[in-house]
């Protein structure tokens, strides 16, 4: 095609002015380039953030390799472009392309945006303007390519319902086949767009915010949602593969440096645990383990077929894996024989014990990160993370007994009922850790504490929970800041106008997508980006729109408000997350739900058992 | 076994650094199931040294690396395992055997060929010959470099011509120091005679002693 080679005449002699130009060329080592002719349906699997972010991305990985083990199908990536690159492809009327054929992405039959994050959003509405595809999903034609997304994120889909074709809610790795099965279907009986949509509405796990109308109360919370287009499909039910798929070994290899750089293994899917903030918690059950001897395999492949000299085992909670000690040994042996790093994130204290310390024998001691939440055992209680400060102690003491010498904690603000008695807990107890490196290692210990603002999240029991007021959020910004002066703690702190935007975002409805769009038009974009988010943008498209952000925010909500997304359902079920919310506020704690069912709703919903499921006897 | 590779460098990898492509090596080395050597210490590395380096966005038809591998093994098929394990972009030319003692790459190179593609159709072989030879006939030619310093890039040619057409394309070949401290850089050069980023590509031929 004569665009395609004016595209890549351009990059010859412009990638060079911008920075990082390896960005945007592919050439990755396991690239699946396929003849675009010899397929019948063109998927591009967009990432609305830099390359070096969204690379390591293990969800496009899977899909990537799914749609092109097809034969009727490939599928190509494109990432956000960096301001600079951005720049240059408006300002010479450059169409934004995929990284394999450089192929316009309006020329694709679909593009699926992964959207990890709220704050995400206004990238999505710029690769789409750069893609010269309408930003708003109601402008599209024939012509033009179905937007789907996917992702944590579409889990409160409504703020991005005007410019999203079809959401897919839950697990893709099955749902994706059917999308291709429909559409290619439809693209050999010419069948028009917006029946395809409709067609795709009839999948299990496939959400059309525009066949669905939302009625308001007076006081602008939702009355109730109905679909127009079809009586049976009131709630969407999020989409799970009982049995997780082996791991994924030809992975892409980078060919410029890349976060997380490294072989990413998923071990388990879901968390048993419960903490009620935690949206991943609730929404990915049910636990799903990978059998050992997949782990095994992929890891052993995987380090043939990349070359890449570093594993990470992937999970919500590492330590919870049924056969971790096993697993742990496995990958030591791994590591001698192929001068391998390894690394654990998510290690949980309660399941986290001296064995799995005496099998991590990595030649390099990284940071142990260890995340109490919370600075006392009280309101631990309430967020349903009970760990005793003595087990974070005694943890501590071990593990720097053991060398290592970097511990990072991770704490949050803004809990509901929190007083400045947990806050303060939050500094004896991390100068207490502080005590115990430094008797131990002496200088060489240094400990980097993280405080994050709760952001109440969908889909948790704190999605009634109201985000917590400036004033209070400042003042103990504040007080943490000056209690951290001088005791050689390192600590960050998150920037107040971000986590409220994300606040805003992650339990917003339908009236925010005309602020979204707002706030991208001008010139909002890469939010997550300290450096590019600019707060004032957002006021403004706020303040255009006649909306309060509190109504969003920090309004508390009563216990049988309709939420923008109760029509999505994740198999938890509403009345477990309420009750859990009741329990949180008399500081009752639940167990492991491995150790007694606690009715989410997650069997029922799906007719499945748990314990059967997790270890992959379905 | 101390092994040099030499093997050409095209695209889409030119966007790789010369920093990144230490990693490119290991990679395809563990690829290849060939056991690279690890120094020792408590952050092992693998051996791998980079010739001259490479700036980013440039081609060569020559560049080197030496690596050290654990076992001893035939070259030629060292070559056949790893070429398939190579990105795209790179493509090994010969493998020769060199003594563990033998000095660094970096240390014994003395200057490097280029070539430079000019991309714009219209430029006049007339006026690109004119700014070769007004270049040459400066006395010195004061640059600046990423951090501010000023240096004279004028000794750093060693010579200079204009072909009029390769494939009805103009060509300027070039030949600069490429010395420890003192290296030339054909686009610096490029830049002295007026053009800017967009108007060139620039091939290494090759590196010599």
């Amino acid at each position: 095609m004569q665009e395609i080679q004016e595209i890549k005449d351009f990059l010859d002699r412009n990638l060079i002015t911008v920075q990082k130009p390896g960005r945007y060329v592919g050439g990755e080592f396991n690239q699946i380039i396929k003849n675009w002719d010899s397929v019948d349906v063109h998927t591009a699997l967009a990432f609305p953030d830099i390359y070096d972010i969204g690379f390591p991305n293990l969800g496009i990985a899977l899909l990537y390799k799914i749609i092109n083990d097809r034969r009727d199908s490939l599928a190509e990536r494109v990432y956000a472009p960096w301001l600079d690159m951005d720049k240059l492809l408006s300002d010479n009327n450059v169409p934004l392309f995929s990284l394999e054929s450089k192929t316009p992405l309006r020329y694709f039959d679909l593009i699926g945006f992964s959207i990890p994050y709220e704050t995400l959003y206004t990238n999505v509405l710029n690769m789409l303007n750069l893609s010269h595809i309408p930003i708003w999903s109601q402008d599209r034609n024939n012509a033009d390519p179905i937007v789907i997304a996917g992702g944590h994120a579409s889990f409160n889909p409504e703020p991005m319902h005007a410019f999203i074709d079809a959401f897919v809610i839950g697990d893709g790795e099955e749902i994706i086949e059917e999308i291709l099965d429909v559409i290619n279907n439809c693209k050999t009986k010419q069948i028009e767009r917006q029946e395809v949509i409709n067609l795709l509405s009839s999948l299990e796990g496939i959400y059309v915010p525009s066949h669905y109308t939302v009625k308001y109360h007076q006081n602008k919370t939702i009355n109730n949602i109905s679909n127009h287009f079809s009586t049976d499909k009131k709630a969407i039910t999020k989409r799970i593969v009982k049995v997780l798929p082996t791991p994924s070994a030809n992975l892409l290899v980078p060919n410029i440096k890349v976060v997380h750089d490294r072989i990413s293994i998923e071990i388990m899917r879901g968390c048993s645990r419960g903490c009620r903030f935690c949206q991943a918690g609730m929404i990915m059950r049910p636990v799903r383990e990978t059998r050992l001897q997949d782990i095994t395999t992929s890891m052993r492949s995987a380090v043939e077929l990349t070359g890449i000299g570093e594993v990470s085992l992937l999970s919500l909670s590492t330590s919870d894996y049924s056969q971790i000690k096993e697993l742990i040994s496995n990958v030591a042996l791994l590591s001698e024989e192929y001068n391998l790093n390894f690394s654990l994130p998510s290690l949980r204290i309660e399941s986290f014990n001296s064995d799995v310390i005496n099998e991590i024998k990595g030649k390099r001691k990284g940071n142990f990160t260890i995340a109490p939440e919370a600075g006392t055992d009280k309101l631990r209680s309430i967020i349903n993370k009970p760990i005793p400060e003595q087990a974070i102690f005694d943890t501590v003491q071990e593990i720097c007994n053991k060398g290592w010498n970097n511990i990072k904690l991770y704490f949050m603000i803004g809990f509901p009922q929190e007083t400045m008695l947990d806050i303060e807990g939050i500094v004896n107890l991390c100068k207490e850790i502080n005590y115990i490196g430094k008797k131990t290692n002496k200088g060489r210990f240094k400990l980097n504490v993280s405080i994050n603002t709760l952001i109440p999240k969908a889909h948790t029991p704190f999605q009634w929970v109201n985000f917590d007021d400036y004033d209070q959020i400042i003042k103990k910004y504040d007080f943490l800041r000056t209690e951290f002066r001088k005791t050689g703690i390192k600590t960050s702190f998150p920037d107040y106008k971000a986590s409220f935007l994300e606040s805003l975002l992650s339990r917003g409805d339908r009236q925010l997508s005309q602020v979204i769009y707002d706030a991208w038009k001008n010139s909002a974009k890469f939010d997550a980006w300290h450096e590019c988010f600019n707060f004032e943008v957002w006021e403004d498209a706020l303040k255009s729109n006649s909306i309060d952000p509190y109504f969003y925010t920090g309004r508390p909500r009563n216990d049988d408000e309709v939420f923008p997304w109760d029509h999505i359902n994740t198999g938890v079920n509403k009345e477990f997350l309420l009750l859990e919310y009741k329990r949180s506020k008399k500081s009752k704690t639940i167990l492991d739900c491995r150790e007694s069912c606690l009715n989410c709703g997650i069997q029922t919903n799906y007719q499945l058992i748990c314990s059967k499921v997790r270890s992959g006897r379905v | 076994m101390r092994i040099r590779i030499s093997y050409k460098k095209g695209v889409p990898i030119r966007f790789t650094s010369a920093l990144d492509m230490h990693r490119i090596w290991e990679r395809s080395f563990r690829r290849a199931l060939i056991k690279v050597t690890y120094s020792k210490g408590f952050h092992p590395q693998p051996r791998i040294q980079l010739g001259i380096p490479l700036p980013l966005g440039f081609v060569s038809l020559d560049e080197k690396v030496d690596i050290w591998i654990e076992e001893s093994l035939l070259l030629d098929g060292i070559s056949r395992q790893l070429q398939q394990k190579l990105p795209v972009g790179l493509e090994i030319t010969s493998i020769q055997e060199i003594t563990i003692s033998e000095k660094a790459l970096s240390t014994q190179i003395q200057f490097s060929d280029y070539q430079i593609y000019l991309l714009n159709e219209n430029f006049s072989p007339k006026v690109i010959k004119d700014r070769t030879i007004n270049l040459l006939n400066k006395k010195e030619i004061i640059r600046q470099k990423r951090n501010g310093k000023k240096y004279d890039l004028r000794p750093l040619i060693v010579s200079m011509k204009s072909n009029t057409e390769i494939e009805g394309k103009p060509l300027i070949s070039l030949r600069l120091l490429s010395q420890q401290n003192k290296t030339g850089r054909a686009d610096e050069v490029m830049f002295a005679m007026g053009y800017s980023i967009t108007d060139f590509i620039v091939e290494r031929i090759g590196s010599y002693t």
